[in-house]
């Protein structure tokens, strides 16, 4: 009896001090901690592996999602597709969440995502220019008969882990509570299952799924946000290219289709808000 | 209740079901042999060996599996290694895998007989020979039906794989129910797979299990 | 890198929450397992095999699935569970499955002998059940019950699919806020281990308590 008692409290005394050694020794900030700044340029590694790999949150449209032959679809797989073209190399798609984007990108997993321009995630990662101009609203039960923000400051409000949806809801509404998912599809049907009386995400995809399911109704938007490409971070040769890669599609078409807007209106099923435009 | 959908989305299900079972079958394997050599290392390997590998044991015992999934896929990326979905989700899974077979292992060593072990050094047999000869073989009416037991442990924790966003069985079946909308359906069609993945294995692991008992019983008598 | 320090409050309110829905669903599943086992025991056929039917589709379905039935897909047909609720009647469905082996193995430990000796000296079933076979069956119950407990601890961790903020999932909200997610995880893992070490060396404690009043 005695032995073990000891050797559970000497394994139990390691645990703690491997643990100890492990906080105190480790770089803070995890794998960000270490110099950024690859000696090699992302854009090289793309051209180099002939291969473009696209960090895409699949979970709702607008965004992207998979269809019945389990293929991804949407905006950003097809933007993201123009991009390998030019680059003339194959796109790979890789599925994140949310919440995974930017330790993706840090530890070079993926090339580039896409994601909301926030001053907190600027010190993380790099944006090179925007893709698109969204927002954050919220959208509830038609029938719960909620018309404003007022009459959610105490309800429950469903939102994806980290995205932009979240720290918005978390930061205008601390009183209500935040029931968080991986998903924004999962986060939508709380609402329609009665167990969340409201989401909180983007424009798009609140608008695209209250058009497939008339039970929700969008509020006015909360926020504008300029949603641009994740890069990793002080990556200056692989911001330079992906600008230019975005001013050719939205505007020049000299080196790709120059058909940007058009794949926007396809996607969002309305006139896209300007990308670039007077606060 | 549209069962159409659901006989629509069938291939995408039964794709998903192939990704669970060949993770299932690659975590054992790999699971096994690592047991193996921990078992073998903690026996064999002296006191401080047989701590260091216990503690690991412990921890990934002491742990739940779906944390051990999220800090190999999200943890490699610190070393440097960009691991996908599927390698991470087998590397989790083996890792599990082995601490809890190495116990298994060591139960059905410790339920054969000392005398077994002794009879065997002393004629002239190596620790690691006795070890593989005389005494896992003996253990092998304990080990396999609990073996066995694991590998269904194993088939249903493939889901846990949900949250890497692996297309395994799990994630196919929310995937499809985001799409048409179709919950209840849909997850009771993904329950009825994995029931009929399990159930057979589990009758299979009793009957073996009184199969070896007989055999077993027969064998201590010697 | 004391960011267990720094985020101590969340923390420990997830680790509460964990230790709460882990305690709810053992005691809950204890019942419902032990109503099993007894059905299974039972003379009428069709509650016998409505008992082993339950145990086995919940032995062989995962706990996750299980989960998302219970949140995503009973709203379907009227039945609406927060997500606490839904974790903590999946993990207690879970556990009554399991748990219901484990009664009925302790039922039948019970060595006839003692059964006969308590006849013999006219204990009435009241005071055999309490005196005689209560006793002896937690005693060859203990170990799996704690076992299962803990277990239960460690499974907890799937609410985090369905947005319950037990221990992982406020770790996985820190990390999506902070991106330090190598600490983070290093010391997720760490707080079980501690907990499950601490649990399993309490039990151990309690079950040699328990052991004195029978030597």
């Amino acid at each position: 009896m005695q032995s073990r008692w000891a050797s559970n409290l000497l394994v139990l005394i390691l645990a703690v001090a491997i643990t100890y050694g492990l906080m105190k020794y480790m770089p803070p900030g995890g794998s960000a901690g270490n110099a950024p700044a690859a000696p090699q340029s992302t854009l090289d590694r793309v051209v180099a592996t002939k291969t473009l790999r696209f960090g895409i949150p699949i979970g709702d449209l607008p965004v992207a999602i998979r269809d019945e032959k389990g293929q991804v679809v949407g905006l950003v797989p097809d933007i993201a597709a123009e991009m390998a073209k030019a680059l003339k190399v194959n796109l790979e798609i890789v599925e994140t969440t949310a919440p995974n984007r930017i330790p993706f990108l840090q530890a070079g997993k993926i090339d580039a995502s896409i994601g909301t321009i926030t001053l907190e995630r600027a010190k993380s990662v790099g944006f090179a220019g925007v893709w698109v101009v969204d927002g954050t609203t919220m959208a509830v039960l038609a029938v719960s008969g909620i018309k404003d923000y007022d009459g959610l400051k105490t309800k429950t409000i469903a939102a994806v882990t980290g995205a932009t949806g979240d720290l918005v809801a978390s930061k205008h509404f601390p009183n209500a509570k935040i029931l968080r998912f991986d998903q924004p599809v999962t986060a939508i049907q709380a609402v329609l299952q009665k167990q969340a009386d409201a989401v909180s995400d983007d424009i798009s995809t609140l608008y695209l799924a209250a058009e497939k399911n008339k039970a929700l109704k969008v509020l006015p938007p909360l926020t504008r946000e300029p949603s641009g490409v994740m890069v990793p971070l002080g990556d200056q040769k692989w911001i330079n290219w992906v600008n230019y890669f975005l001013d050719d599609f939205y505007g020049s078409g000299v080196s790709t289709c120059g058909c940007g807007k058009e794949v926007l209106r396809k996607w969002l099923k309305g006139e896209p808000q300007p990308l670039r435009f007077n606060y | 209740m549209d069962w159409a959908l659901i006989v629509a989305n069938l291939p995408l299900l039964l794709r998903g079901t192939l990704t669970t079972i060949e993770l299932a079958l690659v975590a054992f394997v790999s699971g096994t042999a690592l047991g193996l050599a921990i078992t073998a290392g903690r026996t064999l390997g002296g006191r401080d060996a047989n701590l260091l590998l216990g503690f690991v044991v412990d921890v990934v015992r002491g742990s739940p599996l779906l944390v051990q999934l999220l800090v190999i896929y999200l943890g490699a990326s610190a070393i440097g290694l960009s691991l996908g979905p599927f390698t991470a989700a087998v590397l989790g899974l083996s890792i599990n895998a082995a601490a809890y077979l190495s116990e298994i292992f060591r139960g059905g060593i410790g339920s054969v007989t000392h005398g077994q072990t002794e009879a065997g050094l002393s004629i002239g047999l190596t620790p690691t020979q006795v070890l593989g000869e005389v005494v896992l073989p003996q253990s092998l009416p304990v080990i396999v039906p609990a073996m066995m037991g694991f590998f269904i442990g194993l088939l249903k924790d493939t889901s846990l794989a949900y949250v890497l966003g692996l297309l395994e069985l799990t994630r196919v079946g929310k995937n499809v129910m985001d799409r048409t909308f179709q919950p209840f359906e849909m997850l009771l069609v993904v329950a009825a797979i994995y029931f009929l993945l399990c159930f057979p294995l589990a009758q299979l692991v009793r009957v073996t299990d009184a199969r070896m008992r007989a055999r077993g019983l027969a064998q201590a008598h010697v | 890198m004391s960011i267990l320090l720094e985020y101590a409050e969340v923390f420990a309110a997830g680790l509460a929450l964990t230790l709460l829905i882990a305690m709810s669903a053992s005691f809950g599943g204890a019942l419902v397992g032990l109503l099993t086992a007894i059905a299974r025991m039972s003379r009428l056929t069709p509650v016998r095999w409505l008992a082993a039917g339950y145990v086995d589709v919940i032995r062989n379905t995962p706990g996750l699935v299980q989960l998302f039935l219970i949140y995503l897909g009973l709203p379907v047909i009227g039945i609406r569970f927060s997500p606490l609720m839904a974790l903590i009647v999946a993990l207690t469905i879970n556990n009554s499955a399991y748990l219901a082996e484990v009664f009925r193995a302790g039922l039948q430990a019970v060595p006839k002998g003692q059964l006969e000796a308590a006849a013999s000296i006219a204990l009435t079933r009241r005071a055999t059940f309490v005196e005689v076979v209560a006793p002896h069956m937690l005693r060859a119950m203990y170990p799996a019950l704690t076992n299962q407990f803990i277990q239960t601890v460690l499974f907890s961790s799937i609410g985090t699919v369905v947005g319950v903020e037990e221990l992982t999932q406020v770790t996985l909200i820190l990390e999506s806020r902070t991106y330090r997610t190598v600490e983070l995880l290093t010391v997720l893992t760490a707080l079980y281990v501690v907990l499950t070490f601490a649990l399993a060396a309490g039990s151990r404690w309690l079950g040699a308590q328990l052991e004195k009043g029978y030597r």
